[in-house]
């Protein structure tokens, strides 16, 4: 298992997760999905609309970096989390099952593995 | 960024540097100067052209000498290799030298290949400043 | 690089595998076939720009090419690695197999973000090499770079230049012609820059009207596909311009100008057009125009406006 999948499979750990994936902010490439992979959606679309969100809501508000996206369905937490870096930015993201997630503490574990992501 | 010619218009001398941009990826500026290290014409963004005619001169000057000392027979370019960008020194002619600077991705085989023809061109402009 | 039909020339592989040389459109092919072979070596590309692609046992480890920022590169040029430790760890190993992690062993770079810098810069590869079309292309001896540990599949790489060659063609034109096209601030007064992403600040503050999307690559030590996208949003947002095209990112129909070094002035920008592809319910990408090509030029805000 690489590093990187090993990193990634953590998110796993928290519970009510039940997908994770690493994700180019910029190019949407997928750089690791571990889990169920339906449930964390396709990259591209994931970091299309993280542009959209800075490019066109960001400046209305406070603007600068985004920091994370919840998008809430009947069943599902999806949560992206911007990893900044040096290099070109990658997002977090991960598909959390309603039922068994405090979605709080899920956001609190999952900015912690966000730091410690590319070690 | 234009240099100034005493004597002729440099403005076809620079098309042809600026041509080099063109014609060789990874390429950003050029500099076209004496053997004796005085500016004839540039290309030129953030390099100082002054200052490179003058290390030019120096750095082929060096070179041959190194040259000579290995036995290697007559210089043909020098190659400054960085961690940012390669710099070549090159004759154009017997006279004037090319200083072409380019950034780590420089496509050194199409500098290979295009020199050549950059040098004829540069020597059939610079051929008009000899009084006939 | 797009999915072809099977190369006939590719099914002599029996005898020496190194030395085969061969015809530009067949590249996929020829990679889909080293797969299977499991080949190890190097396949060169002759064009503008040619390239190298490394593979081990059929899989695309490490791709070198002009036109765009090498793993060294990226690493040099973001600051993550300086150059010390890089002649540090060259020092620590025989070839560049191992360099990468030489690298990690001395803690220069972090494995997982090696592992991300490496597979990012394969693709980047790929798409600068098929962005630069065609030319001759031969196989060789491996040849020594900074390798990858996990090698991606030639049909991934493949799948995705594809797609991303169709995205800069639907949102822009042509691949080739934005990877020669030199940006420029295009000022947007109302946009404070504690708005904007880092990274935009850093084109913004590189890109001068001289620098085409590849040397601006190199200079930020991006990749070239991250940077033409990022360009394309920017030029949406009214940050950046191209000369020769309108401020809304349409060809001009102005007569072109020769070159004398100077810088139009740049002419006022229009409220700036939904370039971006639009989420549509049901899931399909919304932006496809009439003609196929570039989006429409009419104003069409999708957003609300405060502070664009």
């Amino acid at each position: 298992m690489s590093a990187l999948e090993a990193s990634l499979s953590r998110l796993l750990e928290t519970p009510g997760v039940t997908g994770a994936a690493l994700v180019d902010a910029v190019t949407g490439l997928t750089y690791c999905a571990v889990g169920d992979p339906s449930a964390v959606g396709d990259g591209v679309d994931t970091a299309e609309l993280a542009a959209l969100v800075t490019d066109r809501v960001g400046p209305a508000g406070t603007g600068g970096e985004l920091e994370s996206l919840v998008v809430t369905s009947a069943r599902r937490y999806h949560v992206v989390r911007t990893v900044r870096r040096a290099g070109d930015p990658l997002l977090l993201v991960a598909a959390l099952d309603r039922d068994r997630t405090n979605l709080a503490l899920a956001l609190r574990q999952l900015n912690g593995h966000a730091e410690g992501m590319l070690a | 960024m234009h240099a100034h010619s005493s004597a002729t218009s440099s403005a076809p001398l620079v098309d042809v540097l600026a041509s080099l941009r063109e014609r060789v990826m990874g390429v950003s500026e050029s500099v076209l100067s004496t053997a004796d290290g005085l500016l004839v014409a540039a290309d030129t963004d953030t390099a100082q052209p002054e200052a490179i005619a003058a290390l030019a001169a120096a750095t082929l000057g060096l070179g041959a000498r190194m040259a000579q000392q290995a036995d290697a027979g007559s210089l043909r370019d020098v190659v400054i290799r960085c961690g940012g960008g390669q710099i070549v020194v090159l004759s154009v002619g017997d006279r004037a030298l090319l200083s072409i600077l380019g950034d780590e991705g420089v496509d050194v085989a199409a500098l290979q290949r295009e020199s050549p023809a950059i040098v004829e061109e540069l020597l059939a402009l610079l051929a008009a400043d000899v009084p006939s | 690089m797009t999915a072809d039909g099977p190369d006939p020339r590719s099914a002599d592989t029996e005898g020496d595998r190194s030395g085969r040389s061969g015809s530009p459109r067949n590249v996929p092919a020829l990679l889909l076939g080293l797969r299977q072979e499991r080949f190890s070596g190097t396949v060169r590309l002759f064009g503008a720009p040619g390239g190298t692609i490394h593979l081990r046992a059929g899989l695309i480890h490490a791709i070198e090419t002009p036109g765009t920022p090498s793993v060294e590169s990226a690493l040099l040029k973001s600051g993550r690695v300086d150059d010390e430790s890089w002649a540090a760890g060259l020092s620590a190993v025989r070839d560049t197999d191992g360099l990468g992690a030489a690298l990690v062993a001395r803690g220069s770079v972090g494995a997982a973000e090696l592992e991300v810098v490496c597979a990012g810069t394969v693709f980047e590869g790929a798409f600068a090499l098929a962005v630069g079309g065609p030319g001759e292309w031969e196989t060789g001896d491996p040849a020594p770079t900074v390798l990858s540990r996990y090698g991606v599949e030639p049909q991934s790489v493949a799948e995705e230049t594809t797609r991303r060659l169709a995205l800069v063609s639907r949102l822009w034109g042509s691949p080739a012609e934005l990877a020669r096209a030199r940006a420029l601030p295009a000022g947007r007064p109302d946009v404070p820059a504690e708005r904007l992403p880092h990274r935009y600040l850093g084109l913004l503050a590189l890109a001068n009207g001289r620098r085409t999307s590849r040397d601006l690559a190199f200079a930020s030590g991006r990749g070239l596909f991250g940077v033409m996208v990022d360009l394309i949003r920017m030029n949406g947002l009214g940050l950046v311009q191209w000369e020769g095209r309108a401020p809304a990112g349409r060809p001009s129909t102005a007569p072109r100008v020769v070159g004398d070094g100077r810088v139009p002035a740049p002419a006022p920008s229009p409220v700036p057009t939904a370039h971006l592809p639009r989420r549509v319910p049901g899931g399909r990408r919304a932006g496809h125009t009439p003609d196929g090509a570039r989006p429409s030029g009419g104003p069409e805000p999708t957003a609300p406006q405060a502070g664009l």
